[in-house]
């Protein structure tokens, strides 16, 4: 008895040692270490490949949305990234190319590639609007730079209400010009031309703005439509959207839906956020028409005004389809997700891409795609050398024919 | 308050037990099924941590959090010192992933059930109270989940009265989406758990344990290249109360009479 009792004991005491110990063991096992880009090494071009794929696997917004098949780019890049041995001119020029090639089918239309030795860009939204534009001349059509002073100002906006002005405003470390350009056509609907959203830094450019929104509170009996030109417009800053069009709106409107990276997984995303426009102080709320002008060269938050607008039950986009780059910006950290670099002295990437991804009230992604408008009408460049704005004449004669 | 009542429901069906089972013989190898055989109820606090390595994102963590266990505990005695153990149980496996420092604020708590099936062998020792010691596996299934917290609203700018981002939070409360590509909703893993049991009358017990649930499948598929795995790790502090067929037969022989 007394030995059954022992035999008990040591069976006992042994399992339960077993379970002390596997539960001690058991804690820190599971491991795997994937670090933030920056801090990886970049002693060799496999290293820095390696860096920016895992940089991209944790950081980039849309790989729930995007064909591209990252586990085969590592799979086909990571032995032809071993073969560069050494860094050299011929070395540099062989990597660029590969991450080039990786890179080249991502949707994200902000994306962009700074290698920062050679100071060499590399956007795949712009190069597949190119090879478009090879194979149909005008696909991609860009209104030069004079268009909107020689031919909307001088043909279609009426003089007595003619107001214009040109700031020289910062944007991502250069300097762009800021244009406003605003006034009535037919003395019945309020146009406003703005070349990107920057109305914080307007200096010039005010008494435009000023004018445009001062007659928008105090609406003349006599206009019929309001029309904002985003043509050729690269974006901005997202507080805009709410200065411009939360001026025309009694209640907010919510637009769409994005969500952010939240985990270190390539598919850890946020619960969806809602994009909402709201009504700013002092705002009416219209029931005439609002259109918006935009065309493929239209960008970041001139799509999503867009977007915004085609919400709104008196909005409609005419146009062409815009550029496809929805995704806020902003720095990495915010969000745990979007924009970060890789590498250093040796050979360093800079990746310029979006924090978040944007879809639209019914579920849809435009991102690569761009924002399809209401009425598809495009502008080319012979109707600029007869002075005509086809645009623009469309959201008038659709505003003269809904009142 | 909802899981102090929950852990409250065995102690007061033990009592009930308690008070109406009549005495049976006590176990030993000759009887039968059906005084080998214990079923009962259980429930208590779990206590969840994901555990894996995010250390490359920025201010951000994984946090414990909080929740509930419910089970029907069984128990089939091979000797008086050892049985084989299971409690067929949904257990709330939940965790908060967290931004701290300079950007705390944002945050996301997922609340999972796990529906699962222990197979343990338990190990006692003692009298009328024992101690015993559970040491087994366990197969479960992810049932359902909710996430609920707040997060930075780059897109709205009612929220606040000024435009900075990071006070820019939107909260919400809903129903968790299940990633037909990410998500591994079948679990498995071992157990421990370290408890005491006392018997009432022959037949019937009430019981507390701690218990450690370890996953060992990943809670994502391997659906990535240098995919960092999460394991669910979840403590359990349960109370229960097991009774043996034979004395469920014996009440209720008693409340009809025969």
């Amino acid at each position: 008895m007394t030995r059954f009792l022992k035999r008990r004991s040591s069976i006992f005491l042994s399992v339960l040692a077993i379970t002390v110990v596997s539960l001690v063991v058991s804690c820190d096992k599971f491991a795997p270490d994937v670090k933030a880009p920056p801090t990886y090494s970049d002693a060799t071009y496999s290293d820095v490949f390696e860096a920016f794929w895992n940089g991209m696997n944790t950081n980039y917004v849309f790989w729930d949305i995007d064909p591209t098949n990252w586990d085969q780019e590592y799979a086909t890049y990571k032995p032809l990234f071993a073969t560069l041995t050494s860094f050299n001119s011929a070395n540099d020029a062989t990597a660029e190319k590969y991450f080039t090639q990786m890179t080249a089918n991502l949707v994200d239309s902000h994306y962009t590639l700074t290698f920062q030795k050679s100071g060499n860009q590399v956007s795949p939204a712009l190069n597949r609007k190119l090879a478009i534009d090879k194979l149909y001349p005008d696909s991609i059509y860009q209104l030069p730079a004079t268009f909107f002073k020689n031919v909307v100002a001088s043909k279609y906006i009426d003089p007595s209400s003619l107001i214009m002005g040109t700031d020289s405003i910062a944007n991502a470390g250069s300097k762009i010009a800021f244009t406003v350009i605003t006034g009535t056509i037919h003395n019945s609907i309020l146009y406003l031309y703005f070349s990107s959203f920057s109305f914080s830094q307007a200096v010039h450019t005010a008494p435009a703005l000023n004018s445009f929104f001062n007659t928008l509170a105090n609406l003349p009996a006599g206009i019929k439509g309001i029309v904002i030109d985003v043509r050729s417009n690269g974006g901005g800053d997202t507080v805009d959207l709410d200065e411009l069009i939360g001026k025309m709106i009694g209640s907010p409107v919510t637009y769409g839906y994005s969500h952010a990276k939240s985990g270190i997984g390539r598919l850890d995303f946020s619960p969806a956020a809602p994009a909402i426009v709201s009504p700013q102080s002092g705002a009416v709320a219209l029931t005439i028409p609002i259109i918006i002008i935009a065309d493929h060269l239209s960008i970041s938050m001139a799509e999503i005004t867009a977007l915004a607008v085609k919400s709104l039950p008196n909005g409609t986009f005419i146009g062409t389809t815009t550029w496809g780059a929805n995704g806020p910006l902003l720095p990495n950290a915010y969000l745990n997700g979007g924009q970060f670099s890789v590498g250093s002295t040796n050979f360093g990437i800079s990746v310029y891409t979006s924090s978040a991804a944007l879809k639209s009230t019914d579920g849809q992604s435009y991102e690569g795609r761009g924002i399809p408008p209401d009425i598809w009408v495009p502008e080319t460049g012979a109707a600029y050398s007869q002075n005509d704005d086809l645009q623009l004449d469309k959201a008038i004669d659709y505003i003269n024919t809904h009142p | 308050m909802r899981r102090i009542a929950l852990a409250a429901i065995p102690s007061i069906l033990c009592g009930i037990l308690h008070a109406q089972t009549p005495v049976a013989s006590p176990l030993n190898p000759a009887i039968g099924f059906a005084q080998r055989f214990s079923i009962g109820v259980e429930s208590g606090y779990s206590h969840n941590s994901l555990i894996t390595n995010i250390s490359g994102l920025t201010n951000t963590v994984y946090q414990s959090v909080g929740g509930y266990t419910l089970a029907i505990p069984m128990a089939y005695s091979l000797r008086s010192w050892v049985s084989l153990y299971s409690n067929f149980n949904l257990t709330q496996k939940n965790y908060q992933y967290t931004r701290t420092g300079s950007y705390s604020g944002p945050y996301e708590q997922y609340r999972n059930a796990y529906l699962q099936l222990p197979l343990a062998g338990r190990f006692s020792w003692g009298g009328k109270l024992k101690a015993f010691l559970d040491v087994g596996v366990y197969g479960g299934y992810w049932l359902t989940g909710r996430v609920r917290g707040a997060e930075l609203n780059v897109l709205d700018f009612s929220l606040t009265s000024s435009n900075v981002y990071a006070t820019n939070v939107y909260n919400f409360n809903e129903k968790y989406q299940f990633s037909s590509t990410r998500d591994n909703r079948f679990e498995f893993g071992w157990l421990v758990g370290l408890g005491a049991a006392y018997e009432f009358r022959p037949g019937v017990q009430g019981f507390v344990e701690g218990r450690n649930t370890q996953a060992l499948s990943d809670q994502q598929k391997d659906y990535m290249t240098h995919q960092v795995p999460r394991y669910n790790q979840t403590y359990t502090v349960t109370a229960g109360c097991l009774i043996s067929l034979r004395s469920i037969a014996a009440l209720r022989r008693k409340k009809s009479g025969t």
